[in-house]
């Protein structure tokens, strides 16, 4: 009994061990759109699907009720968001948790015509359009998507 | 003039200088007595309190006063004590002056047991306990019917965030008022859940358009799970002011404004929250509860709050929550406007938790929980919205700490604090300082104790009796800083009575409170006596 319970407690160690030098993956985040040419005013649909890689499931806390964020960039100006589905926008102040099951990917959607703080919208041209799941932890963002706004 | 005729003149013209206060006059010394007020508290304020000593504001200085007595588990200077039966009601009272008490009150239900008063500089139980005609004399033991409330979920897991801001004691204050209305502009409110039975005003739906602020839009689409299971304006208001016996609000009796301006996604926009803030000022909101918040400001919205304070409506909000491991970005809007009350998040040990946001905005802070363990969250009504369920939740976060602020602000407001200033004013000066001594971007003024911001020294009389209950002086109201002091008295024995008439029907009776001494003026003596004032 001693023995299994020394093996079992190796064990345990060892997941620890592993946990702390190999951190979970983070979750694989993924943008779409309904299409992909836009008319200024008109209302796009951005999707936002997050999947955990692990083999278990996977559970992400969020600061408030913002678990998700979308930007649009200038395609020549990757740096420099000139829209963000947050801005002017208010969240509940409660630390919340989500939890990814592995093969069971979520998808967060919203709409919205890109309308600027300014009021005006988007010039026509190409843009960058980028997802971010909000976690707690540290943000994880989304490869670019490539959207025309005319 | 001859030399031996001035002699005289001099020696009436050094009298007469030392008399008139010159040099080496000497004041007459006063005949009289003073002293503070001490209201006796627990074991478990007795830590709070300690530690704030060092700390507290301007009004706070009276409870800065308050010697916490070790708290006895005796009453002190009383004892009861069991007679031979047969005894005249002369032969008791002379048996109990021998030995310089008095009688009090006989116990109910009995012929020979009474509760009688003694000096305990004097007395002695021993010379008592050797009179013929005694045959029991005991201490009087302390009960605590320090209001609690009765539920199961409340000893469990409600204990901790509430006993933090000293609740427990402050509800033997007060338990607030009907008359008081709480705007809470969140998600809604469950639709029918038992601890808002009652208790409910007619409140807006700005994200519906409708009258109906029910927060219990669950969209079941798989591909869409953007709503939140557990309302979370539920949450924020059962903090407030659920019934108790299911589960405990701060104020245990107010009104809540259900105003809805988030949606099945947890997120709303600031024009609407502008609208939603009018709203709740003319339907008669005093004091409003935003536990949301965004990085944007809004000029509509500042001028909404500005306009709600300026109506008297207290203004409170969530300062929000960040990512853990960054630093924060600020105290989030609207909390960071000037008008507004910023309340940040404390933990189960007392200590900022991890996400509250901090910057030089920020008021005051409160329980919001850290989630540590099962019990270091704070714990309130909650629903179900997929399964229309009305359950309990627990949950941390800045939105659960701004709704205590906003309780204890309702309470304030039942006691007659009736404008933002003066409600601000008893919250600073209520404070438990943490962090760096005094406003710091980290706690901001600290965390306000609700029985040190409800308590009011001010209404305390003070007055002179002989020990026959003939009133031997004008009653006096205490200082704002609990002293009292009667000069020019003629020197005897008197009791000395402090007295405050909680529910002000002008009789001495349950729930007023009230502290005695007797003592013995002496002449040319100020005596110097703090008086304990308990819980009729």
């Amino acid at each position: 009994m001693s023995r299994l319970a020394m093996i079992l407690g190796l064990l345990c160690l060892l997941s620890r061990l592993a946990t702390a030098c190999f951190p979970a993956s983070p979750p694989f985040v993924g943008v779409a759109t309904d299409g992909q040419v836009y008319h200024n005013g008109k209302t796009a649909a951005l999707a936002l699907t997050v999947a955990t890689k692990q083999k278990k499931p996977q559970t992400m806390d969020f600061a408030s009720s913002k678990r998700y964020d979308f930007l649009l960039f200038p395609e020549n100006e990757p740096n420099n968001a000139i829209w963000q589905w947050s801005q002017g926008r208010m969240f509940s102040q409660a630390l919340t948790k989500l939890t990814l099951r592995p093969g069971k990917p979520i998808t967060f959607v919203v709409t919205t015509d890109f309308k600027l703080p300014s009021g005006d919208y988007p010039k026509p041209g190409r843009y960058l359009l980028q997802g971010v799941l909000c976690t707690r932890d540290k943000p994880v963002y989304s490869a670019p998507l490539t959207i025309e706004i005319r | 003039m001859k030399k031996k005729s001035l002699l005289p003149i001099l020696l009436i013209t050094a009298f007469i200088f030392t008399g008139c206060g010159g040099g080496g006059s000497k004041e007459q010394p006063v005949t009289g007595i003073y002293g503070r007020i001490v209201f006796e508290t627990d074991a478990t304020q007795e830590t709070l309190l300690a530690a704030s000593f060092q700390s507290f504001r301007p009004l706070a200085k009276a409870i800065n006063a308050i010697k916490p007595t070790a708290m006895t588990p005796v009453v002190p200077r009383e004892k009861v004590v069991t007679f031979r039966p047969g005894l005249s009601a002369a032969v008791r009272d002379a048996l109990i002056r021998k030995v310089g008490g008095r009688l009090k009150k006989k116990i109910y239900g009995t012929e020979d047991t009474y509760v009688i008063t003694v000096d305990e500089n004097s007395f002695s139980t021993t010379d008592l306990e050797n009179l013929a005609g005694i045959e029991r004399i005991e201490d009087n033991p302390r009960c605590y019917p320090l209001r609690i409330p009765n539920d199961p979920f409340y000893e469990t897991h409600q204990a901790w965030h509430y006993g933090m801001m000293d609740l427990p004691a402050a509800w033997d204050i007060t338990t607030g008022s009907d008359e008081v209305i709480v705007a809470v502009i969140d998600s809604g409110i469950a639709p029918n859940h038992p601890e808002f039975a009652g208790r409910l005003v007619a409140g807006y739906d700005f994200v519906d358009d409708d009258g109906e602020p029910y927060d219990d839009t669950y969209i079941p689409n798989p591909l869409n799970p953007n709503s939140d299971i557990f309302s979370h304006g539920s949450m924020v208001a059962g903090i407030i002011g659920a019934l108790t016996d299911n589960g405990a609000g701060v104020a245990w009796k107010v009104k809540i404004m259900p105003i809805r301006v988030l949606g099945p996604s947890g997120s709303g926009d600031m024009a609407t929250l502008a609208s939603a803030i009018t709203w709740a000022v003319e339907h008669g909101a005093h004091i409003i509860n935003l536990s949301l918040g965004g990085t944007e400001s809004l000029s509509s919205v500042e001028d909404a709050i500005k306009n709600a304070v300026a109506h008297n409506v207290t203004v409170i909000a969530a300062a929000g929550n960040h990512f853990e491991g960054d630093e924060s970005t600020g105290i989030k809007y609207p909390a960071k406007y000037d008008t507004c009350i910023a309340v940040g998040a404390l933990g189960a040990n007392r200590e900022r938790a991890s996400y509250s946001d901090y910057g030089q905005e920020l008021d005051f802070v409160a329980p919001g929980g850290d989630g540590d363990n099962e019990y270091s969250y704070v714990a309130s009504v909650g629903y179900n919205i997929k399964t229309k369920e009305n359950i309990y939740v627990a949950s941390t976060g800045t939105s659960l700490a701004a709704p205590h602020i906003s309780g204890l602000a309702a309470l304030l407001y039942a006691q007659g604090y009736t404008t933002p200033q003066r409600i601000y004013e008893r919250l600073r000066a209520a404070c438990l300082d943490l962090g760096s001594q005094g406003k710091d971007k980290y706690y901001g003024y600290g965390l306000p104790l609700a029985t040190a911001a409800l308590f009011d020294f001010t209404k305390f009389v003070v007055h002179l009796e002989a020990e026959d209950g003939t009133i031997l002086s004008t009653p006096i109201n205490a200082a704002s800083n609990s002293t009292y002091s009667f000069r020019n008295l003629t020197p005897g024995p008197v009791r000395v009575c402090a007295w405050l008439d909680k529910n002000n029907n002008g009789q001495r009776d349950a729930g007023d409170l009230f502290g005695v001494i007797n003592t013995t003026i002496r002449q040319n003596v100020m005596l110097e006596h703090n008086i304990t004032v308990t819980t009729l």
